[in-house]
């Protein structure tokens, strides 16, 4: 078996990697802790023996956010990234994202973690209960009541015509 | 899956997708391929000089840049917090059970056990018991003296000098059981009859008991002095100052002596507790604080 080349593993592990990353640091900082995390990745890559690299990396960048913000000495929230958008047509989907914005900022940082990772990144809730150092009971149960807050609170923010 | 997506709503969970899940800007993922590669680059100041100077501009940027580097790298930028605090409790907790530095110390300690030593001399008085007993033996031979006839004065006062040189008799038999006890206590060891009435005086239990055959040899020793003549009548009434005076002596050494002695042995007998409290009270209040901060992990 190859050792795979850093080239290789940056594709395959960056995406999911910066989309975790960004939701949860300052758009300021998610160049840096995304590179660091790859950074460490890369350097613990030949003494990795699991099966999915993906939620290995999610770990390590888990970790590294919990670093950043204990550094920082704040605690860690959802960051809206309706800034970063680029691709989205301000005059229909504005209002809409930041609906969804102002839903997900209602949640705490475990619940996005959870719809995160479970609804989007299409982990399973082993491979969730991994990254976020739970069990799989809890990462269920977290699920359910992340569902529930984020569809009240995006009806919520729908009723109110999406205004913050 | 499908059970959570009907759940949420299908419009619901795409706008989810698409918000989180948003196609990445391809500048960006190129920009932090490339801060990764230096991150992983770990340039020392030295050796990558040129490189650092290339990716990160002027000297002044690549020297900060190095110095951030080596201190993220160092060991003790995550242990000093559970180090120096380790250190400190140790060199408090050294301080506080007596440890001193410098060796200027060693003198204290040396004092301290000079006074430890003479602490234990009542424990060598209590050995040299029969000694005092020869005490009261050497006090009472002028009294024996005094004892004899007036018509013998000549006689009684040859006695009172023999009286003297008895005390001086007495005192190196005297000297040489003390010697036998020294072979106890090497401290109390006493060569002549005139050390042997400091020795009798440094023991206060041994001056308890010769306090009074040494004043019954005063008035004795006087007396024979009156009805002597010559200098042997001076060398009796020397005889006498000096027990006199070693009478006088006595009783004041013996209670300065004796109260030292007490408060040592009340000291010895008092365990001095606040070191301990102090350095369990240090070292749990460092485990706490380390366990609690881990918990906030």
């Amino acid at each position: 078996m190859n050792t795979p080349t850093f080239d290789e593993i940056y594709e395959n592990l960056f995406p999911q990697v910066y989309r975790f990353v960004r939701l949860r640091v300052p758009s300021s900082d998610v160049d840096d802790v995304t590179a660091e995390v790859m950074a460490k990745v890369w350097r613990a890559f030949s003494g990795f023996r699991g099966e999915n690299p993906k939620a290995w990396a999610l770990r390590i960048a888990y970790n590294q956010i919990a670093d950043y913000y204990r550094a920082h000495k704040r605690s860690p929230s959802a960051i809206p990234l309706i800034e970063v958008e680029n691709g989205v047509d301000a005059s229909e989907d504005w209002l809409t994202f930041l609906t969804v914005s102002q839903a997900l900022d209602k949640l705490s940082p475990t619940h996005l973690a959870v719809l995160q990772l479970r609804l989007v990144e299409g982990f399973s809730s082993a491979e969730t209960a991994g990254i976020l150092g739970t069990t799989q009971q809890a990462v269920d149960s977290l699920l359910y009541r992340a569902k529930k807050r984020f569809r009240k609170a995006y009806e919520s923010a729908t009723a109110g015509g999406g205004q913050p | 899956m499908s059970k959570d997506r009907k759940e949420l709503g299908q419009e619901e969970l795409n706008l989810l997708r698409t918000y989180i899940g948003q196609e990445i800007n391809v500048e960006a993922k190129e920009r932090i391929r490339e801060l990764t590669l230096a991150k992983l680059a770990q340039i020392p100041v030295e050796t990558g000089k040129e490189y650092a100077e290339e990716r990160f501009g002027n000297p002044l940027a690549r020297r900060a840049k190095g110095i951030v580097q080596w201190s993220r790298s160092c060991w003790w930028r995550w242990q000093w917090k559970a180090v120096v605090p380790l250190l400190l409790i140790v060199v408090l907790a050294g301080l506080s059970f007596g440890v001193s530095w410098p060796p200027n110390g060693r003198q204290q300690l040396s004092t301290a056990q000079s006074t430890q030593n003479r602490a234990d001399i009542p424990q060598a008085g209590a050995n040299s018991k029969p000694v005092s007993g020869e005490g009261i033996k050497m006090g009472s031979a002028p009294q024996h003296a005094q004892a004899e006839n007036a018509p013998f004065a000549a006689q009684a006062a040859g006695a009172g000098i023999s009286s003297a040189d008895g005390v001086s008799g007495q005192g190196e038999q005297s000297s040489q059981k003390r010697t036998d006890v020294s072979t106890v206590s090497p401290k109390v060891a006493a060569p002549d009859s005139q050390e042997q009435s400091y020795a009798s005086a440094i023991d206060p239990q041994a001056v308890a008991s010769d306090t009074s055959g040494l004043s019954g040899t005063a008035p004795g020793a006087q007396d024979t002095a009156n009805t002597a003549i010559g200098a042997d009548a001076n060398k009796t009434l020397q005889g006498a100052g000096q027990t006199q005076e070693a009478t006088n002596k006595a009783p004041q050494e013996s209670n300065a002596l004796q109260s030292t002695d007490t408060a040592s042995l009340a000291q010895r007998n008092t365990v001095r507790l606040w070191p301990y409290i102090l350095t369990a009270g240090a070292l749990i209040g460092f485990l706490w604080f380390r366990l609690r901060k881990g918990k906030n992990k």
